[in-house]
């Protein structure tokens, strides 16, 4: 990569294999991330994100257990990956150095993706020190970005510029924003930060491509995106899409654009159970602002507790929750049943 | 004394100090130095040189070392233990309470140059500058033998340093946003500067001020994840070396036993009133630094650039010293080939020590 | 007032919060409160109340041995390690607040005497504190618990840097307390903050996966332990359940502080105390004999 092309090349990473989780209760199989890896590998895609929704060490009654270990996935994914690295996302609080992140490296992780709720940057240190110190890539997440003003963001990432991390990545984990949100944030991240950035979007107001674009177009280099979409809530951007659009804008991505969309076929056919689409749920969690991967138990919860889902997020929202405290949403629940309905 | 652990250390003093250097340092002879921040870089460099112009030149200069922890005395300057020149006393800057009597020098290098601990716990640190400079300054007014204290401020008081300017002069007053939370350790060390020209103005005390910026040697953790740091702790333990961006940032790095002979001729020779920064004026790129670390470690190591795709704007942090050219003649004695063989060799000692 | 003599080393929040709670305790005399710095609010405080302070750190038990027969410490693990040694030559009582986990793990409601045979108890953790009555309730009603959950949810601003730090100390604490209380084969614990203003109190969840639930008796027991605690955290309150929730038995319990020196909504912080004063006064009336019981005081 020469200086000269630095302007226009956008790394994509790929987390269909671990936010996709979120949209079939964390059921994903080694041997589907096995055949993904190859088909994602030929195709290019630089980055390739598997585990557990919520990351590793996750799996949990608290976010749903998975079907197999974070090991196995890990596992399956690195036989699998030559040319593309190997990332995980991981959330110091559900996670311990211990017990997720030296197991991880021993199999061979590339990137660990450190996160934290947009205002909790400090619990990340310990995590990006560690990574660092043993030769590996450590970025930070910020979730929930839309939760802090742009002056706060900027201060959370500089801790996890000062803790080491290679980049951060802010993440709209509730696809809250329109463009001109992103726009404001990304500038101002880039104007305060020596690292480059990243965005993570979501869809549950049809916005996540446009999201993306307005993130490069602001100065970001890195752009998360799933085949189909496949991800929490409404999904994630949608992989093909954006790479099919960031092409035509000009920008390289590295990657190959038929076998990119044959990796959408096949992740229609053999990872979802559905294309992710915009429900009146996910559009109220969007307009809420809460966590995407609050839907599936959301709608659970409500139809054993005969409530609407919808006010079940008006209220989450109203309550400021982060994602992670889906013990809440029972609790919310039976408030909204015992005082009849809206509150 | 020369034992086997300082004699590579006492090569560097005596480097640094030259033919004239010992003559230049004479104010210094049977005085007693106190040194706050005595187990920092700082304070371990400038111990390490007053042990040596005793040993090898009978200065018979007394040193009191005060810091939070003691263990860190033994562990990172073993060759410093049980003088009997030297007294280490454990305190809490912002506790102390009295110097010597006989004191005649002090050295204010308290304080964590850690950016990770400044943006984690920023009150703490700010308090740690502030008070415990306000304390030391009210400690030093007792001292009816002082002669002359020495701050150590930050060449962070700056801000960043513009794009057009080659060099950082200290007549610049700096660019820095008291509202941002990354500002907390700098603005502190500007109110330090204030702190210190009242307690001039006020109480008469003799001071000199001085910038640090960037330094490499044994006695430097490499814990914090500054660029040299990190090549540092890659070629030590055969990892690639990280650049972020397209390494055009520049930087200079100052070498630990010039910069304490520097401070000492400051020290010992400066006005008070002075301002000075404490620095390399040459930089070099951060390309150029990973690809010198790589060159002297001797090892085969892959030197990675930042992979995202844009452009980090390249920056620069290079002291103006013409000022301490000027007052004190200074030359640096070292060159960078030079600083960083001896501070891997250094580390790599270390790491022999704690596995053998 | 006379009582057993406690002194407190730490005098940050936790310290402050602790002397105002020995103070209000007909069982305990706080004698001294020590600190690293005499700028310290808590130290402050300390003499705005009459109560002796130090900033010579342990040296002043050392040198003053009869000063105290409890010590809390609320200073850090790194410190705690070099204290206890020490405490432990003078032979005091030593109640640790810090993530050391030197000693054994104590909660009041659930210790009927035998944790008092040590001469240093600790603290484990707020989850731990909140979240092992109710492991400990489940535990005594059923034989075999696969696996037990915790998560706990507390406000941003009551975690300082000290817990943000030692995040994976927190979790690998109170899975281990929670194993130990309840004899469930594997626990795992989780923490929230929730930077949401006005603060929110401390809320913890407890899953269970148990083969064959017995809701009724664990509902029972859990009602006998809840009673114990509130003894010394009155505002423990169960808001969910204990109900049964995807094949999960779900209980919540959110606790508030009483709001001496630390603000209400760091119930986290204050149940520590809490349990760390009830321990202390569990010591006092084993082994000083008090034959006086006043309202309030466990029976």
């Amino acid at each position: 990569m020469t200086p000269a092309d630095t302007h226009t090349r956008i790394i994509i990473n790929d987390p269909s294999l671990r936010d996709g989780n979120h949209a079939i209760g964390h059921q994903l199989k080694p041997e589907q991330i096995a055949a993904y890896c190859r088909i994602a590998d030929e195709a290019g895609i630089p980055m390739v994100e598997v585990g557990h929704g919520n990351g590793i060490g996750a799996s949990s009654l608290q976010l749903g257990l998975s079907a197999a270990s974070d090991a196995e996935l890990l596992n399956a994914a690195r036989d699998n990956l030559k040319r593309s690295r190997l990332g995980v996302h991981v959330i110091p609080g559900f996670a311990t150095i211990e017990k997720d992140i030296k197991p991880a490296l021993d199999i061979g992780v590339d990137v660990f993706r450190i996160a934290s709720h947009c205002t909790e940057a400090d619990i990340t240190e310990r995590f990006i020190d560690y990574v660092r110190k043993r030769g590996r890539t450590a970025y930070g997440v910020l979730m929930m970005s839309h939760m802090a003003s742009s002056d706060v963001l900027v201060e959370e990432a500089r801790k996890m510029e000062a803790y080491g991390a290679e980049m951060v990545v802010i993440m709209d984990s509730a696809g809250a924003y329109l463009p001109h949100e992103v726009r404001t944030r990304i500038m101002a991240l880039v104007e305060g930060l020596q690292i480059p950035l990243g965005f993570h979007a979501h869809n549950n107001l049809g916005m996540a491509v446009a999201n993306s674009v307005a993130a490069v177009e602001a100065g970001a280099s890195l752009l998360d995106g799933c085949a189909r979409g496949f991800g929490a809530g409404a999904g994630n951007a949608q992989l093909e899409v954006m790479v099919a659009v960031l092409h035509k804008l000009g920008y390289h991505t590295g990657i190959d654009l038929y076998r990119v969309l044959d990796l959408g076929n096949f992740a229609e056919n053999n990872l979802m159970s559905t294309v992710p689409t915009i429900s009146s749920d996910s559009i109220i969690s969007g307009i809420a602002g809460v966590f995407s991967g609050f839907l599936k138990p959301v709608q659970r919860i409500a139809s054993q507790y005969g409530v609407d889902a919808r006010d079940i997020f008006i209220e989450l929202g109203r309550r400021g929750v982060v994602a992670g405290q889906e013990d809440l949403i029972l609790e919310v629940a039976e408030q909204l049943r015992a005082s009849g309905g809206k509150q | 004394m020369t034992t086997v652990s300082n004699t590579a250390l006492y090569d560097d003093c005596a480097r640094s100090l030259g033919n004239q250097g010992a003559a230049a340092l004479s104010p210094l002879r049977h005085g007693t130095l106190v040194i706050t921040g005595g187990t920092g870089f700082v304070g371990l460099w400038m111990a390490t040189l007053c042990a040596f112009l005793n040993d090898c030149h009978g200065f018979n200069l007394k040193l009191v070392l005060t810091a939070r922890r003691y263990g860190r005395l033994v562990t990172a300057a073993p060759h410093l233990v049980g003088r009997a020149d030297l007294r280490f006393v454990s305190a809490d800057i912002r506790q102390f309470i009295e110097m010597p009597s006989e004191t005649s020098w002090i050295i204010h290098a308290a304080g964590t140059p850690d950016s990770r601990i400044h943006l984690s716990s920023p009150m703490e640190t700010m308090a740690v500058i502030a008070e415990g400079t306000y304390r030391i300054l009210r400690v030093a007014e007792q001292c009816d033998n002082l002669r002359m204290m020495l701050h150590l401020s930050s060449a962070l008081v700056y801000g960043t340093q513009p794009l057009d300017m080659a060099s950082l002069p200290e007549d610049f007053t700096g660019t820095l946003n008291p509202a941002a939370v990354t500002s907390a350790y700098a603005e502190a060390k500007r109110y330090s500067e204030a702190l210190c020209v009242s307690a001039r103005s006020q109480s008469r005390t003799p001071l000199i001020i001085t910038r640090p910026f960037t330094f490499l040697g044994p006695f430097q953790s490499l814990e914090a994840p500054w660029a040299l740091n990190n090549f540092l702790y890659s070629a030590l333990h055969n990892q690639p070396l990280k650049v972020l961006g397209d390494g055009r940032s520049v930087r200079s790095h100052f070498y630990g036993s010039d910069m304490a002979f520097l401070l000492l001729r400051i020290l010992s020779g400066g006005r008070s009133g002075g301002l000075y920064n404490l620095g390399h004026p040459i930089g070099t790129t951060l390309s150029e630094l990973a690809e010198l670390v790589v060159r002297v470690a001797g090892v085969q190591l892959d030197i990675r650039y930042n992979t995202a795709g844009r452009q980090i704007a390249a920056s620069r942090l290079i002291p103006d010293m013409t000022r301490c050219h000027h007052d004190f003649g200074f030359t640096s004695t070292f060159t960078l080939t030079e600083a960083i063989e001896r501070t891997l060799a250094w580390n790599r000692r270390r790491q022999d020590e704690v596995m053998g | 007032m006379a009582g057993v003599k406690v002194a407190i080393l730490g005098s940050g929040n936790i310290g402050a919060d602790l002397m105002i709670k020995v103070r209000r305790s007909e069982l305990l005399e706080c004698t001294v409160l020590i600190g690293r710095n005499l700028s310290s609010l808590g130290l402050a405080k300390a003499q705005s109340l009459g109560i002796p302070i130090s900033v010579e750190g342990i040296n002043y038990i050392e040198k003053h041995p009869d000063c105290c027969d409890v010590v809390f410490d609320a200073t850090s693990a790194a410190s705690h390690f070099e204290h206890a040694v020490i405490l432990s030559r003078l032979g005091k009582m030593v109640i640790d607040l810090t993530p050391a986990k030197v000693g054994e793990f104590y909660v009041p409601a659930v210790d009927f005497g035998t944790g008092l045979q040590f001469r240093n108890l600790n603290m484990i953790t707020c989850g731990g504190q909140a979240s092992v009555p109710i492991a400990y309730a489940l535990g005594q009603t059923h034989t075999k618990i696969d696996y037990i959950e915790v998560i706990s949810s507390i406000a941003s601003r009551s975690a300082g840097p000290a817990t943000r730090r030692n995040l994976d100390e927190y979790i690998h604490t109170t899975e281990a307390a929670i194993r130990r209380f309840s004899g469930c084969l594997t626990s795992k614990a989780i923490l929230n903050l929730n930077p949401a203003i006005p603060c929110i109190n401390m809320q913890t969840t407890v899953f269970a996966k148990i083969a064959n639930p017995d809701l009724e008796a664990f509902r029972n027991k859990l009602d006998d332990v809840v009673q114990r605690v509130r003894a010394y955290v009155p505002k423990y309150e169960i808001i969910v359940g204990p109900k049964l929730d995807n094949d999960r038995v779900v209980t919540m319990v959110r606790v508030k502080g009483r709001g001496d020196y630390l603000p209400p909504y760091a119930g986290n912080l204050d149940i520590i105390n809490c349990a760390a004063i009830a321990a202390a006064e569990d010591f006092a009336m084993h082994h000083h004999q008090l034959s006086q019981f006043t309202s309030g005081v466990r029976p």
